[in-house]
């Protein structure tokens, strides 16, 4: 057994160790929700430093376990509202990452002539949030309370809300879709 | 309609971006380097906060104890060599096994079952100020450790669990010892988690589809009561007591429709569970734990 002991014996949590586990179990998930809602690189790349910074400098209120994912996404989300009101701020950090995302091609999707897109775009920023988190992040309602720091009931209220309104616009984009299905069709038989 | 408006929602969503690349990794060195080390004092006090707001919902500390044992998962690397045969009672042999090495004290436990007054006398004798809790425990957290200090209120990195080779199949890790430094002041308290007897509640436990538990992986959440406890059948488990999440009427209850969607569960004693449902009005798309553990589909 002292063998054993010496092969599976793991040291203290030291800052740096903990840290590291931290980031590389959760930047991807931290880096989707952050290019998801950011349209710059350079942003992207700032906002998500600013997010692990704060982590790093904040170790201590980081909760344990799948927890530190919410609480990072709820940092992320701060660092994201606030960074548009700095915008020339430049982390001296991310220069590598920056330049990556710089060559990265983001698949660009025409979203504009999408009537569901359009759909989504009426409803408000709160709305969006609470539906992008479940669509996107795959949260639950009680995780998305944590992210927003709401109760769970809130959350989950507004969610519904949130649901019963983007079900309404959709159906009312109905007529929409039915008119850009016809002159699809038109189209292709060489009608028009 | 949930399902249909998530789906939605999904399809527009934006490319996730490059992942985790190198550059992602000079950050990550990047951000270590350019600032000291923070100090990490109460690392472990915030994991054990949410057990007071939750407690009032159930006396396991299911809440609490995920973030608990994923700590000791992750940093530690937790667990217990627990002894294939055990249930002497208190005094017939040595309760623990107490070696000095390499400038540690080795501990291990041999009876499971003995009283806390057997394991502190013991470890008194050898010159410790160490409380040993052994507590009945969700299979998940049958062989975690726990090592806290009651005057400090924080988790003890002095001591150290040693981890068995190879995988573990426990969301509490899978050790094989529990290591305390000679020149350790103390006090702490160490909670040990074990199996419980038929019809004995589980003191520590955690959600039911952690790493070890029933639903481990499975799309559980947003399922109405009937079909969760049709998946809890199947693993020879029934539903002891539902926890109604409504802020206002909620708490506990026998029974609920069989057509409320559960949020979320834990094991009370061995075989039986609790849900924590809701009313909600038609299904959710399933969801439940996303783990590294989890195969990917």
């Amino acid at each position: 057994m002292s063998k054993q002991r010496k092969e599976g014996d793991i040291g203290p949590p030291a800052p740096e160790h903990r840290f590291e586990r931290l980031y590389l179990a959760h930047y991807p998930a931290i880096a989707a929700y952050v290019t998801r809602r950011t349209e710059s690189t350079d942003d992207i790349a700032d906002v998500i430093a600013e997010t692990f910074t704060t982590a790093w400098r904040r170790l201590d209120d980081v909760p344990q376990g799948d927890e530190a994912r919410l609480w990072l996404y709820a940092v992320a989300r701060r660092v994201l509202a606030n960074h548009f009101r700095a915008e020339e701020r430049r982390s001296a950090l991310a220069a590598r990452l920056r330049e990556e995302l710089a060559t990265w091609s983001r698949p660009t999707a025409d979203r504009d002539g999408d009537a569901t897109y359009q759909a989504f775009r009426r409803l408000s920023p709160d709305d969006r949030e609470l539906l992008t988190l479940v669509g996107w992040e795959g949260l639950s309602s009680a995780e998305i309370a944590k992210v927003l720091g709401c109760s769970r009931g809130a959350a989950r209220l507004r969610l519904h809300r949130a649901r019963k309104r983007l079900a309404k616009e959709l159906a009312a984009a109905d007529l929409d879709l039915a008119t850009y299905g016809l002159r699809a069709v038109a189209l292709a038989e060489g009608k028009s | 309609m949930n399902t249909d408006v998530d789906r939605v929602v999904a399809h527009l969503s934006p490319g996730a971006g490059p992942g985790m690349t190198e550059g992602a990794r000079a950050l990550m060195r990047d951000i270590m380097a350019a600032e000291p080390a923070p100090a990490m004092a109460n690392a472990s006090t915030r994991a054990a906060a949410p057990a007071g707001r939750r407690g009032r919902r159930s006396r396991v500390l299911r809440a609490a104890v995920p973030g608990v044992a994923l700590l000791a998962a992750a940093f530690l690397g937790l667990s217990w060599l627990l002894p294939a045969g055990h249930g002497l009672g208190p005094g017939t042999a040595a309760a623990l096994d107490i070696k000095k090495e390499d400038g540690y004290y080795v501990i291990e436990v041999k009876d499971l079952y003995a009283d806390s007054a057997t394991y502190e006398a013991q470890l008194r004798d050898a010159g410790l100020d160490v409380t040993l809790k052994v507590v009945p425990s969700t299979p998940a957290l049958v062989g975690s450790v726990f090592p806290t200090s009651p005057t400090e209120g924080r988790y003890l990195d002095e001591i150290k669990t040693i981890d068995q080779p190879g995988g573990c199949d426990k969301m509490g890790g899978c050790p094989i010892g529990v290591k305390i430094p000679e020149n350790f002041q103390g006090p702490a308290e160490i909670t040990i988690g074990r199996e419980a007897k038929p019809g004995e509640p589980f003191e520590n436990g955690t959600s039911i589809d952690a790493l070890g538990e029933p639903l481990h992986c499975l799309p559980y959440i947003g399922r109405t009561v009937a079909e969760v406890r049709g998946m809890l059948q199947e693993r020879g488990v029934t539903v002891q007591s539902f926890t109604d999440m409504d802020p206002e009427t909620g708490g506990t209850k026998e029974s609920v429709p069989e057509s409320w969607l559960v949020e979320g569960g834990n094991m009370t004693e061995p075989g039986k569970a609790s849900l924590s449902v809701y009313e909600g009005s038609q299904p959710q798309e399933p969801g439940g734990r996303r783990g590294e553990n989890c195969p990917t589909s």
